[in-house]
Order: structure tokens, then C-alpha cells, then sequence
């Protein structure tokens, strides 16, 4: 099976797009797929994402 | 209070209506002759029925009209406290805005912290909920950059958080 690619982005981008999400379910829309696949980053470490 | 006024009016033009009335029933040529000696009285009755109700109301009139201006004093204070409360509100908006734009790590912490507290104290509006989603959105991709944001629709891609390259 192959390796799964990794994208590293940083944590104010994850930030940007964890208010992206709330303001947009606030708004009643749907978030942006690929900026809300952002918010859902995992930590560098392994942890959970930690909360917004 | 226009309304008040019209009413006031209304009822000093009544009053002098009714006054003028009662002057000219109260002595009449034939005074002794046709009154006095029947023992009736000198007033109408529709003009004693309307004078009892005007006076009656009157009071009832300028309370009603006191509280309708009060009422509309608060409703003014109101309209006004929450006409501030916005002005405040969207000087902090494009403060926070400011600070994201400016690139600087600390900077955008600040501003996402800032837009996030309005967006929970409820003191950003629902209109307002479609800008921050589509200022945070642009910025975001700005961060993260189009070539790496394009390749995000890989389903196969996964994301981290972390000082990296992207964003």
C-alpha cells in the first residue's frame, strides 16, 4: 500500500480555516471543502486537533 | 407628540365650542319667562353629557399622550445605543482584519482571536458571519498558497499542522 502524502501547513492557516468553518455554518452556508479540510489538520505530533 | 398636539387641540377648540355655547343658552330674551318659571335647567343635555366626557378623557388624553412620548424616547435611546454598538463592533472588525492582512504570525493570532470573540459574544451580526467566512477563506488559501491549496482536493493527501512551508 502506498504511503499516504503529507502537507504541512502552519498553525495560523489551521486557525484561518477553523473560522472559516464556524463563520460559515454561523452564515448558514457550507464551508469552503478544501479550507475546511485544512481546519480538520491533524497535529505534527499525532494528537487530536486541538480545539478551536 | 404630534399626536398629542392634535389632540390638545382638538379638545381646546371643543372647549371653546362648548363655552361659547353655554354663553349664548345662558341668557336668553325671555329669560325669567320661559326658564325660570319651568324650573329646567339652562344647559342641554347633549352639551352636560359631552362636557362631563371631555373632562373625564382630558386626563386619560395627556397620560396616554405622556406615555406614547416616553415610549418613543426609549425607543430612540435604543436605536441609537445599538447604532454605537456596531460602530464599535466593525472598528474592531477592521482592526482585526488589519492585523490578519499584515502577515505577521502574532498578528493574525490576534486577529483570528478578535473575529472569533465577536463572531461568540453575538456582537457581529449574521450578515456579517459571510464576510469573516470569506475574508478567513482567502486568507487561508493566500497561506497555504495555490499550488499546495490545489493539491487539497487530493483525497489522498493528508494534513498536518506545523512551521512548514505552506502557509
Amino acid at each position: 500500500m502506498a504511503e499516504k502524502k503529507t502537507l504541512k501547513v502552519s498553525r495560523q492557516a489551521v486557525e484561518l480555516a477553523r473560522l472559516h468553518v464556524e463563520a460559515a455554518r454561523r452564515a448558514g452556508r457550507k464551508p469552503e471543502p478544501g479550507v475546511a479540510r485544512i481546519a480538520d489538520a491533524r497535529p505534527d505530533n499525532g494528537a487530536a486537533p486541538s480545539p478551536a | 407628540m404630534t399626536l398629542l398636539l392634535v389632540m390638545l387641540a382638538v379638545l381646546s377648540v371643543a372647549g371653546g365650542m362648548l363655552l361659547r355655547s353655554i354663553i349664548d343658552r345662558s341668557a336668553p330674551r325671555n329669560w325669567e319667562d320661559v326658564y325660570e318659571c319651568r324650573g329646567v335647567s339652562v344647559i342641554p343635555t347633549w352639551i352636560a353629557v359631552v362636557g362631563v366626557v371631555m373632562a373625564a378623557l382630558s386626563p386619560l388624553l395627556v397620560l396616554g399622550g405622556v406615555a406614547l412620548g416616553s415610549y418613543m424616547v426609549r425607543k430612540s435611546d435604543r436605536e441609537l445605543d445599538t447604532w454605537r454598538h456596531r460602530e464599535e463592533t466593525m472598528r474592531m472588525v477592521r482592526w482585526a482584519v488589519e492585523q490578519i492582512l499584515e502577515g505577521d504570525d502574532a498578528a493574525t493570532d490576534a486577529g483570528v482571536i478578535t473575529l472569533r470573540s465577536l463572531m461568540r459574544s453575538e456582537l457581529l451580526q449574521p450578515e456579517d458571519y459571510d464576510l469573516v467566512a470569506a475574508l478567513t477563506a482567502s486568507v487561508a488559501i493566500d497561506r497555504v498558497g495555490p499550488a499546495a491549496y490545489a493539491d487539497i482536493a487530493d483525497l489522498d493527501i493528508e494534513i498536518v499542522e506545523g512551521d512548514s512551508e505552506h502557509g
